[in-house]
């Protein structure tokens, strides 16, 4: 163990000298220490201002439901390609070396551990509203971080152990698949019978989360029992939470080790995917997240000359995609935007959500990825023509989505149609502004390495170019009491007009790769 | 006729190319050698315009951020580029029609053919191993009929019958009048073909031979070069 107790004190001291040498991770770790130090202040500042706590409940649900979807997403992968917790180099380097699997096992979810922790840190930044809204404290936020590593660790772990047990057999992998996902629906059944049934749809499903049923959620139920204890000072929810966690470790690294003590294999897969994922980052190659059963379907592109064929390009590589108008996320996104409208409420406070999401999913088109590799600047054509041509796959799609998030809620009876109509209108507008300011990253930011201040000057100019849509709205609808319809479309238009500003100034974007760093 | 005059390329501080100058006729080839750093693929993307730089190019006469230029010009890159969802036909179908080309498909299956891809030409992208995306990378920089054709490090990953393919496409492009230029590490892969060859070192040309010129070998001038420190 002293060598990989070297190894893991060497990393970690390179990496700590790595941020001191490179002044931008500095100014970074800095800006997230004092984004943290606002998130405190600014949530203690204005607790003198509150009067109400909503029902801690409800945060305790959140924290379940949180918990539970990580515990999905990460734990599925074990039907795919299993879950990695080692590097290339750890496969390259010690794999090969002569060293006990359960030794080197130990490393790999000793350093998985640390990682999951660091994978939380988003939670942090809550605290302002979940203090005002919940009166919880810093403490609270911590039980909750370390909460969500121990259930990325743990689901991690899951994913690994499914592999283990289902890479060699289809039909053993069909039916832990069944299993996995019918004990899910179960809860989800649960949990939707109960919000249907109670008092109201919102405190219907707080209390099936909080009910002893939902305790039984693997894995994201025990750990999520652990907070409570620990919020609550009972100290016997928290031994509970405690012992089940040491208890499926332990269970987690017996059936590992008993059941396949070589398991250098059945990591080996998921390691490679993510040594391409990031070489490829590094390469500057596009990320083509397709599925892994591609129906090619009918070939040919069939149409378009020129700086068209980049239109009908995509449409066949959405297809293979199996992107019909909406991706996963935007479909995520949207269900999320449904329900949320509809346990609050507030079809209004859904739109905003949705339009808060909408910042990170409109960057994700195919214009992106084509602008990594060297066609598209090589193609004779003017570079604007390439551009609008790149783009307009994605109007469709943003057209549908904005459809088919917020019609939901007139029939559900929670907004007129006027005021659907508003939010479609208002959603198209938005992304095609969020568009703009991607290109204009692209354009302006491209070349710059640091990625992670890229990410947060972005959201910046989302937040500043959204401004000038909540002032027309806000002075139209309650100053000049125009209709909430009317007040919507006025500010579109603003935000149609900002795009095309903004698109008109990324116009030559295509002249250079060197404008996205390629 | 591609025509490269004072292109200085910097990065910040950095010099990535220093007044760089050369011309490569119709029917040549030049190969631009040099260690790893030198500067060979910097100005390989200012020829091909995806780098903005001080200086002059020109392809056949145009600015070479013209379109006229761009139609002109082939472009193998260092790394192999294929659209992942695109099947191997599919890639000849869409330089094709990006470039305006009509009856092109007769070469795009010949050179198919020639780099033993035609077989696979419903596989997709993704499918296709490292060595056969460079083929296919190939293929989409030729099925155009360039004037200037542009190859950096094409035989990277290729098998034996692929480089021998690629040579005797250097030749029948040569023969044609296209104006080649080759920038590799393989000096002996390209001995028999080439008409100029440039050294570079920290972004400068230290060194130009010609075909004809005998007085010492174009390996042992490289390694004089970038081992000895001098210049010539």
């Amino acid at each position: 163990m002293k060598s990989f107790f070297y190894l893991a004190s060497r990393k970690a001291k390179n990496r700590i000298l790595e941020i001191t040498k490179r002044p931008s991770e500095l100014i970074m770790l800095l800006i997230f220490a004092a984004l943290v130090g606002v998130s405190v202040f600014g949530g203690a500042e204005s607790h003198s201002a509150v009067v109400f706590h909503r029902d801690i409940n409800e945060l305790y649900a959140i924290v379940l439901a949180l918990y539970a979807f990580v515990f999905v997403m990460t734990a599925k992968n074990g039907f795919i390609n299993g879950a990695s917790m080692f590097s290339m180099a750890d496969v390259n380097l010690i794999f090969t070396s002569p060293r006990k699997p359960k030794s080197v096992l130990t490393y790999g979810l000793l350093g998985q551990m640390g990682r999951s922790l660091f994978l939380g840190v988003f939670i942090l930044y809550q605290y302002s509203w979940a203090h005002d809204s919940y009166g919880v404290g810093y403490d609270f936020l911590l039980a909750v971080l370390i909460g969500y590593g121990a259930v990325v660790f743990l689901s991690q772990m899951l994913a690994m152990l499914i592999y283990c047990v289902t890479s060699n057999s289809d039909k053993l992998c069909s039916l832990v698949k069944a299993v996995f996902y019918t004990l899910i629906g179960a809860f989800v059944v649960y949990v939707a019978f109960s919000a249907y049934n109670g008092e109201d749809y919102l405190s219907g499903a707080v209390s099936a989360a909080d009910s002893v049923v939902l305790k039984f959620f693997p894995v994201a139920g025990f750990v999520q029992l652990g907070v409570v204890g620990f919020a609550e000072g009972k100290l016997f929810l928290l031994a509970i939470s405690v012992s089940c966690f040491l208890l499926f470790c332990g269970g987690y690294y017996l059936l590992i080790t008993l059941l396949n003590p070589d398991f250098y294999e059945d990591v080996l897969k998921a390691t490679e995917v993510s040594f391409s994922a990031i070489t490829a980052r590094k390469e500057g190659k596009a990320i083509e997240n397709s599925p892994r059963n591609i129906k090619i379907g009918k070939t040919g592109i069939k149409k378009g000359q020129g700086a068209s064929t980049i239109y009908f390009k995509h449409k066949v590589e959405n297809r293979r995609g199996k992107i019909f108008f909406l991706d996963t996320v935007s479909l995520i996104t949207a269900i999320i935007t449904i329900g949320f409208s509809f346990f609050t409420k507030m079809s209004f406070a859904g739109f905003v959500f949705n339009i808060y999401m909408s910042v990170f999913t409109v960057g994700s088109g195919r214009w992106a990825k084509e602008l990594i590799l060297p066609y598209i600047y090589l193609i004779p054509e003017p570079p604007f023509k390439k551009l609008i041509n790149a783009l307009k796959e994605q109007i469709p799609s943003l057209i549908v989505e904005s459809i088919i998030t917020f019609v939901p809620l007139y029939f559900l009876g929670l907004s007129s149609v006027e005021e659907i109509l508003g939010y479609v209108i208002s959603k198209i507008s938005f992304s095609f502004l969020f568009i703009a300011i991607n290109l204009m990253f692209h354009r302006f930011f491209g070349g710059r390495k640091n990625k992670t201040l890229t990410v947060m000057l972005y959201m910046f100019a989302a937040t500043l170019f959204s401004v000038p849509f909540a002032c027309v709205f806000a002075v139209f609808n309650a100053v000049f009491y125009f209709s909430f319809f009317v007040s919507l479309l006025s500010a579109s238009a603003i935000n149609i007009i900002i795009s095309l500003i903004l698109i008109y100034i990324c116009r030559n974007i295509l002249q250079y790769a060197q404008y996205n760093n390629k | 006729m591609l025509s490269v005059k004072n292109v200085t390329k910097k990065y910040g501080k950095i010099i990535a190319a220093d007044n760089v100058s050369f011309e490569i006729k119709n029917g040549e080839t030049a190969v631009l050698l040099g260690p790893n750093g030198a500067g060979k693929s910097t100005v390989i993307k200012c020829i091909t315009s995806l780098l903005r730089f001080d200086g002059e190019i020109n392809i056949d006469g145009n600015e070479n951020k013209s379109i006229e230029a761009k139609r002109l010009l082939g472009y193998v890159p260092e790394m192999p580029a294929v659209y992942d969802l695109l099947t191997v036909w599919e890639h000849m179908e869409f330089m094709l029609r990006s470039y305006k080309i009509q009856n092109g498909e007769q070469y795009a299956e010949e050179l198919l053919e020639r780099f033993e891809l035609f077989d696979k030409k419903n596989k997709l992208g993704k499918e296709l191993s490292k060595g056969m995306q460079q083929k296919l990378s190939i293929c989409c920089a030729l099925v155009h009929r360039p004037k200037v054709i542009i190859f950096d490090e094409p035989m990277v990953g290729l098998d034996p019958h692929a480089i021998k393919e690629l040579k005797n496409v250097f030749l029948q492009l040569k023969n044609e009048g296209a104006s080649i230029l080759i920038s590799t590490h393989m000096i002996d892969s390209v001995e028999d073909y080439w008409d100029k060859a440039y050294i570079m070192k920290n972004g400068r040309f230290c060194a130009e031979k010609t075909a004809g010129d005998n007085s010492i070998g174009l390996e042992e001038l490289f390694f004089e070069i970038t081992e000895g420190g001098n210049s010539q």
